[in-house]
């Protein structure tokens, strides 16, 4: 029994340069691990995490589950490729195995069996094996094909796509489109030739005149296998880098490793993270941005820049750090932690100076049971405030406003600026001031300051958002309201909702009121406002557009206020909006039965305002 | 609607604001029979509502008088209260449609729809609507024409008010990057006024740069610094919020010192900006006009130059405040350019 011929060198040679390349690089990048990184790759070895990594490895980069979910043709276009792929690669080791009863047989045996074992007719179940082989090429050609289409149909629509195609990524494309039509080809040809087949080849087979096959069989074989060994060559310097990437990641995600500071992208977790991004794209769709920028800057991009080494600097700007794209991404790359750090690599010439910042030496306070922290949005929005004020004095809390005292701004602006530094002395002074109170609870009335206070702060106290604090205050009975017939639509803040997975308390607050409205998107699919502090340079421009399809799907059915939980959102919202836009303190103190002559049904923009007399 | 003479021309104007008023005025005196159509009740518009007039202190009600005698005609018709939302054309007939239903015909038609003021609500942090203290331009001058009360005890010692310049204009976050022009000088107007009112009184005006272009308006800054010793500090007002004793504290930055201020005042002025009153939209070959929303766009003339009272179709002109923000004295001459162009195009008819 033969099992060489020299058209497989092609295919071998690629396969052993891949796997030295790829050897290589890895190690590379391994290298880059901290110590601590690389004790939690020796413990998790041996641990069931590795187990669960292997069953991810099958939902995720074989089966893509994730990608599935969130676009299911996208999906099905990837899982029919890889595991396609995987079956044929699968069913050939057994199909040579139980052919030969060696396991050991050569590599290229398996890769290229229906050349060397034409018919197999002999054996045993031999049409079952066959079926499932030609089963997989099917699903395999199908994926291949909507690839095609779906790159047509981008070049037709001229969707400008800034993945820039460099040599590799070309070589590796056509390589890999080649690749199963060709082996379609060779087994049918072979077929012809020699008789067998299965559904698939023995269909194309018969169309193919004999002694023509039994002539030309070679050239086939050869070509397929050339562009085998092209695609397996072009892998380690193309976007495919990502297929075994991705399962790399897996499993050191499974051991916990954790991101190290700093702009590293050939080095250590992050490398791996960028060089998984398959560009599929899901991310695009989600970006509250997508279209609405003269430059594209969303995730699939800026990854791509940062892989490349160029262009990175002008996109990790724009992004509004809304969160979306975190969220959705099926590799789970930490996207946002990525553009910090190409931030604070870009900002961290910058000094500042803080010597306008409050002493912290105080020799006595009153103690309160609330520290109100409004912050710099705050002060947009000394509406919200008075109201936050006033039902706490309904609800007979007592309460200091810090930011009447002395109050330093949270330091997430900064942070988001990639100033970590700067933005680490300010907290820490801000985090004496608040501590001093000795107070039970620090609630805050913007997001912003939210996260960050919960994130990074290590208050030894709790952390509310007024949302959180006034819904308490509701169910422990301390404010009153009756359910009016207003048509609510509660616009989800990104560092509230995504950033800090706050849902639910300020819809109870909201509900307690009025009538709240199901929209198109919202909790996790939330849009952003379009002014997130997270994005540095988008322009004026970018971000009214984007405000403006915010508020259409805000406003689709119709409602009385549009309520949000941030003064930032609330700002933004509010300048564009024809329907009134509030924060949900503003809502729920002016629904207070004192107030309750100025509350309609139907309200007019700024009908809450007393008029100045 | 009135009954035609086929030699007389009618024309209908739409607003009977300092423009329309002046306009109505020419053109009757021009043998043509005028339309005039306002959604308030009285006529004047804007100068109605103000005291005194930059930029020599006049009374406002001697330029009123005068522009509300020009109308006093036979051939004058004042409609009140009507609201035009809807002008179309057939056989070159113009028909008005106003809110309630009412249909005007005319032969030509005269947009003189002014402005309205920007909505001091909208910048939060100023604390219009919120601090009783602060007030608008506008409500200022109903405070000098005592129709509403001073915000703020008035026999106080050492009063101190602030005028913050610049409040919807200037500024993209409100959609309007345009200057409103007149603010600048209303400011030193009304800081001047204050003064009169209140010698011992501190008055500081904040503002990006002073932009006074018109015949008189730089001597009136100079005598408002030198005479009247207002304070004017370059800078953005950042918030305003209450101070301990109920007062308002306000801080801004001074550039020109380059350090931040920080001042306790018992009134703040907000010079609000002029913004659109109408937004015109062209549907099915009728042109509505439609509550201006964000960042809607004063109307165009066809050509800055040369077609300054034309607005797209022959027989429909625009005139005043309603191309962008004015004075009125550039308004009123405005309006008289309109009315000669409105002649010629009747003239041109005829022939
Ligand atoms: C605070 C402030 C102070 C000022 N002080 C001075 C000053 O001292 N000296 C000076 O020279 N200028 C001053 N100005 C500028 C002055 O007010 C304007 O130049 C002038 O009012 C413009 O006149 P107008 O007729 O074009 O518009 P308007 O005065 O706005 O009149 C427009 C009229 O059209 C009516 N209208 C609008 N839409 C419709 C519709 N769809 N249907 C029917 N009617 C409609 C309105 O009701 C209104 O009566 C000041 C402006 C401001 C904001
Ligand atoms: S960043 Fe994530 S979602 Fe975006 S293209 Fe890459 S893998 Fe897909
Ligand atoms: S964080 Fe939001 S704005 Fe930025 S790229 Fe992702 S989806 Fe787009
Ligand atoms: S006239 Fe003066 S106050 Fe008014 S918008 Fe222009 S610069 Fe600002």
């Amino acid at each position: 029994m033969n099992q060489y011929h020299p058209f497989i060198l092609p295919f071998f040679i690629g396969f052993l340069a891949m796997l030295v390349i790829l050897f290589v690089r890895y190690a590379l990048w391994f290298r880059g691990f901290s110590k601590e990184n690389r004790k939690r790759i020796a413990v998790g070895l041996f641990t069931t995490q590795t187990l669960l990594a292997i069953k991810e490895v099958g939902a995720e980069a074989l089966l893509h589950l994730k990608i599935y979910r969130t676009n299911p043709v996208l999906g099905f276009m990837h899982m029919s490729l890889a595991f396609g792929w995987f079956l044929l690669i699968l069913g050939g080791k057994l199909e040579s195995w139980y052919f030969t009863g060696d396991f050991t047989n050569p590599v290229w045996y398996a890769i290229f069996l229906r050349y060397f074992e034409p018919d197999s007719t002999h054996l045993m179940y031999h049409g079952v094996f066959l079926f499932f082989m030609e089963l997989a090429l099917l699903m395999v050609l199908v994926g291949v094909a909507l690839a095609f289409t779906k790159r047509l149909k981008k070049s037709i629509l001229r969707i400008k796509n800034t993945t820039r195609h460099n040599f590799g990524n070309k070589m590796a494309l056509y390589a890999l489109w080649l690749i199963f039509p060709l082996r379609l080809l060779a087994e049918s040809v072979t077929t012809a030739a020699h008789g067998g087949g299965g559904f698939l080849t023995a269909s194309v087979g018969v169309l193919i005149p004999q002694s023509w096959a039994v002539e030309s069989e070679l050239y086939f074989w050869w070509a397929y296998s050339w562009s085998l060994g092209l695609f397996f060559l072009a892998l380690p310097f193309s976007r495919y880098l990502h297929i075994p990437t991705e399962m790399v990641l897996i499993f050191l995600r499974r051991w916990k490793i954790e991101p190290a500071s700093g702009f590293n992208p050939d080095k250590g977790l992050q490398a791996f993270e960028v060089h998984s991004c398959p560009g599929c794209g899901v991310c695009l769709d989600v970006c509250p941005a997508i279209n609405k920028t003269e430059i594209a800057f969303q995730s699939a991009y800026f990854v791509n820049q940062v892989r490349r080494g160029n262009g990175y600097e002008q996109t990790s700007g724009m992004c509004l750090n809304c969160g979306q794209c975190d969220e959705v991404c099926p590799v789970g790359i930490n996207l946002e932690n990525l553009r910090h750090q190409t931030r604070s690599k870009i900002f961290n010439q910058a000094s500042f100076n803080h010597s306008w910042m409050p002493g912290s030496m105080v020799f006595w306070r009153e103690t309160t049971e609330v520290v109100l922290f409004t912050g710099c949005m705050g002060r947009l929005n000394p509406q919200t405030t008075l109201a936050v004020k006033n039902l706490l004095n309904e609800a007979g809390v007592s309460f200091i406003h810090m930011d009447e005292e002395e109050s330093i701004c949270c330091g997430r602006p900064m942070m988001l600026a990639g100033a970590a530094e700067s933005a680490k002395k300010m907290m820490d002074r801000n985090r004496e001031n608040i501590l001093a109170y000795h107070s039970k609870v620090l609630v805050t009335t913007c997001p912003i300051c939210y996260k960050i206070f919960k994130d990074e702060y290590n208050l030894e106290i709790p952390v509310l958002h007024h949302s959180e604090y006034l819904w308490q205050l509701i169910d422990e009975g301390k404010i009153v309201r009756e359910k009016s017939a207003l048509q609510l639509a509660y616009h989800d803040p990104c560092d509230l909702g995504r950033g800090s997975s706050c849902y639910e308390p300020p819809r109870k607050v909201i509900d307690s009121v009025g009538q709240l409205q199901t929209l198109s998107r919202q909790r996790e699919k939330s849009l952003c406002c379009g002014n997130n502090l997270g994005s540095l340079s988008l322009s004026e421009n970018e971000r009214q557009n984007i405000t403006a399809n915010t508020l259409k799907v805000l406003t689709l059915d119709n409602p009385d206020v549009v309520v949000t939980a941030c003064p930032m959102c609330k700002k933004t919202l509010q300048r564009q909006s024809q329907v009134k836009v509030t924060d949900l303190a503003e809502l729920l103190w002016e629904t207070h039965p004192s107030n309750s002559l100025k509350f309609s049904k139907k309200i007019e923009k700024s009908r809450f305002l007393a008029e100045v007399k | 609607m009135s009954q035609k003479n086929n030699n007389i021309k009618q024309v209908a104007i739409i607003g009977a604001g300092p423009a329309g008023l002046q306009a109505a005025t020419v053109l009757s005196q021009n043998q043509v029979q005028v339309l005039l159509i306002d959604k308030q009740a009285k006529t004047g518009g804007h100068l109605e509502k103000w005291s005194h007039l930059f930029p020599d202190s006049r009374p406002s009600n001697e330029i009123l008088k005068v522009l509300q005698q020009g109308i006093q005609k036979e051939n004058i018709q004042f409609f009140k209260n009507k609201r035009v939302s809807k002008i179309s054309k057939s056989n070159g007939q113009w028909e008005l449609g106003t809110d309630d239903g009412l249909v005007i015909n005319s032969d030509a038609v005269v947009i003189a729809t002014g402005f309205n003021t920007f909505d001091a609500h909208q910048k939060e942090e100023y604390g219009y609507g919120i601090y009783p203290a602060v007030v608008t331009s506008e409500n200022l001058e109903s405070i000098f024409k005592g129709e509403t009360t001073w915000p703020f005890n008035s026999s106080g010692k050492d009063l101190r008010f602030g005028i913050v310049h610049c409040v919807g204009s200037r500024d993209a976050k409100c959609g309007n990057l345009y200057c409103s022009k007149v603010c600048c000088v209303t400011a030193v107007k009304q800081a001047i006024e204050l003064k009169k009112k209140f010698p011992g009184a501190t008055v500081y005006c904040f503002y990006m740069d002073m932009r006074m272009f018109g015949t008189g308006y730089e001597e009136l800054y100079q005598e408002a610094q030198t005479k009247y010793n207002i304070q004017f500090i370059r800078g953005r007002l950042s918030e305003a919020s209450p101070s301990q004793d109920n007062r308002l504290q306000v801080k801004a930055e001074d550039t020109l010192l380059g350090r931040p201020a920080k001042l306790t005042l018992d009134m703040l002025v907000l010079m609000v900006g002029m913004i659109p009153a109408v937004s015109l939209e062209m549907k099915n070959d009728a042109v509505y006009l439609n509550q201006p929303a964000y960042g809607s766009s004063f109307i165009t003339p066809d050509d800055v130059f040369l077609k300054m009272n034309h607005h797209q179709q022959a027989g429909l002109f625009i005139t005043g405040a309603c191309k962008g923000p004015a004075s009125i004295p550039e308004v009123l001459q405005d309006a008289k350019a309109t009315s000669i162009e409105v002649l010629n195009y009747f003239n041109n008819k005829i022939k």
